[in-house]
């Protein structure tokens, strides 16, 4: 195969690529110097050095990492089982030109003959290679630890982890001095998770990036994905935001709150953004931390096939952004992004008809298939939803649906069809234990 | 005086007998035809687009939302639809959009026949302006 590209273009898209990597390398050391607040980790307290020279920027589609190792403290160690082999470094997702999510990452192999300090430069964000057994802490810089990724060959060993499992086994990471001699003495610095747990919709999976092509039963599974929705919509600014677009709704337009977090990882509002037409209005994708946003559909619409591609999009533009509110006919519908691969590739197989002035529309070959189940699944906003997910599913679209019930908590719409010996079909859901 | 009319009204049979066997869509399949030649439906009435149009339309039904006002007509029974036998087979599906709302409610059409399509629906929807045409399908 001959390539018409010159040496000089190879070289030069190297030494840009070599460049942007520094560049990222930089971005994130500045924002470290320059936001001591939200990189108050109590670990760096005994750091001997955060090694920036050997720091490396990372990238896998849209989503860029840089890692930082942390080199600590003689007889300093971060462990579960008093070990001595693990790794430390800093995490920096980046979330917008500039700013970042910043993450503390413990890393520990339980193989004996997997020589973790020589192999570490296989491990990163978005690598996790197929001989790694062992753990993976994430502590957030609220000093909390938010994810225990346990793995076994490079995937995912626990499955459907909940932090509200009883029955799951917990690990509890402790900062101690140990010497050869004598016992380690402790920090007070400790960190306990279930095994496979997190407690928060918005850690990143280590070894995939967020998106991980391993499992991450968390994020994908509709169940805990609807709990995730329901604990959103239970805090002061989800509410706030919530009672501000149906106010301003009255005005027949459609309106945006985006959701964020703070450095503390508490939820916050941006302000409203007003459409200027019934269905169009612009989602804030630039407030801190965006992990969600609602909107209000005028005249009490389903959700449209617009707010399904958009819904990649917001992901593609942030992996936080993975959650997208509709407010429609007195009722609450949750669109989740839950596997981004899964939606990248949906989107690109089954890009969205879209012909100037008109909204978007699903491509023919899903348009008729939607149409078709007018029938079966009704014409409400609810049948027209189901519809929805029946073939969002079927085509692995990695997009959940969700409704708010009656009593406050998110469901998710997950229609199950049985085709009867006659050939007709019916749809069923199966509720959440 | 009269052979000259007796002309005219043989003429005038004969042309009107050409029209209609001449129409666009002769069998279910046709109907992408109107795709094909959507100029000459965007911006005139329904009604016209559905004088093309000479295999029965048994399943129609409306749509009527902000920016997606369109109807459906189909060319198989409406019962393949609401057993769901339909679904997964892409029958042959006209959707045609029209400029104005579609007061459509299932509710309040004839019960056991919602789903069909009725003169009284040529004369009710016949004037909406088609903006857009799509056929997706074959039967």
């Amino acid at each position: 195969m001959f390539c018409s590209c010159s040496n000089e273009d190879i070289e030069t898209k190297a030494a840009t690529s070599v460049v942007n990597q520094q560049n990222e390398v930089d971005s994130a050391k500045m924002w470290f110097e320059d936001n001591p607040l939200k990189n108050n980790f109590s670990l760096l307290e005994f750091a001997d050095k955060i090694d920036w020279e050997k720091a490396q920027s990372l990238n896998s589609g849209n989503e860029i990492a840089v890692e930082v190792p942390i080199i600590l403290k003689q007889h300093i160690f971060l462990t579960a089982d008093n070990s001595t082999i693990s790794v430390n470094r800093l995490l920096f997702i980046k979330t917008a030109k500039n700013e970042f999510t910043p993450y503390i990452i413990n890393i520990s192999s339980s193989k004996k003959d997997f020589d973790l300090i020589k192999e570490i430069a296989k491990i990163n964000y978005f690598s996790i290679p197929n001989d790694f057994t062992g753990k993976v802490l994430i502590i957030n810089n609220g000093n909390k630890s938010v994810n225990l990724n346990v793995l076994v060959d490079g995937k995912e060993a626990v499955q459907k982890p909940n932090i509200t499992n009883k029955e799951a086994s917990v690990t509890c990471y402790e900062v101690v001095e140990l010497f050869d001699t004598g016992p380690p003495r402790r920090t007070g610095i400790i960190f306990c998770l279930p095994d496979g747990g997190s407690d928060t919709t918005t850690i990143p999976y280590y070894g995939g990036g967020s998106h991980g092509t391993g499992t991450n039963a968390t994020a994908s599974d509709p169940c805990t994905t609807a709990k995730a929705a329901t604990s959103i919509s239970q805090d002061s600014n989800y509410l706030s935001a919530k009672a501000s677009i149906i106010t301003a709704s009255a005005d027949g337009l459609e309106h945006s709150i985006t959701l964020g977090k703070d450095a503390d990882g508490k939820i916050t509002q941006a302000p409203m953004n007003n459409g200027t037409s019934q269905y169009l209005v612009a989602t804030n994708t630039s407030w801190t931390g965006a992990f969600a946003a609602l909107h209000n559909h005028p005249n009490n619409t389903p959700l449209s096939a617009g707010d399904i591609y958009a819904s990649v999009k917001l992901n593609v533009k942030s992996s936080n952004f993975t959650t997208t509110f509709v407010l429609t006919d007195g009722e609450v519908y949750g669109i989740v992004v839950t596997d981004f691969a899964a939606a990248q590739a949906f989107v690109a197989a089954y890009p969205a008809d879209q012909l100037p002035g008109y909204s978007p529309e699903f491509p023919d070959f899903i348009y008729n298939q939607l149409q078709d189940l007018v029938t079966p699944m009704g014409s409400s906003i609810d049948g027209k939803t189901e519809a929805i997910a029946f073939v969002l599913d079927k085509y692995n679209a990695g997009i959940t649906l969700l409704k708010r019930d009656s009593d406050g908590e998110f469901k998710p719409i997950k229609p199950q069809e049985t085709t009867h010996p006659d050939g007709s079909k019916t749809y069923t859901s199966t509720p959440c234990n | 005086m009269k052979n000259i009319l007796k002309i005219f009204v043989t003429i005038f049979i004969i042309m009107n007998y050409s029209c209609k066997a001449q129409q666009m869509v002769q069998m279910p399949n046709d109907a992408h035809k109107l795709k094909i030649n959507e100029k000459h439906f965007i911006n005139k009435p329904l009604k016209n687009l559905l004088k093309e149009i000479k295999p029965e339309i048994k399943t129609a039904w409306g749509n009527n939302e902000e920016g997606h006002q369109f109807f459906s007509f189909r060319f198989i029974d409406s019962e393949e639809f609401k057993s769901g036998r339909a679904i997964g087979k892409n029958h042959l599906g006209l959707y045609v959009y029209v400029k104005e709302p579609v007061d459509w409610k299932f509710e309040k059409r004839p019960k056991g026949k919602e789903l069909m399509w009725t003169k009284e629906d040529v004369e009710k929807y016949g004037n909406l302006i088609v903006i857009r045409i799509k056929v997706i399908g074959k039967d």
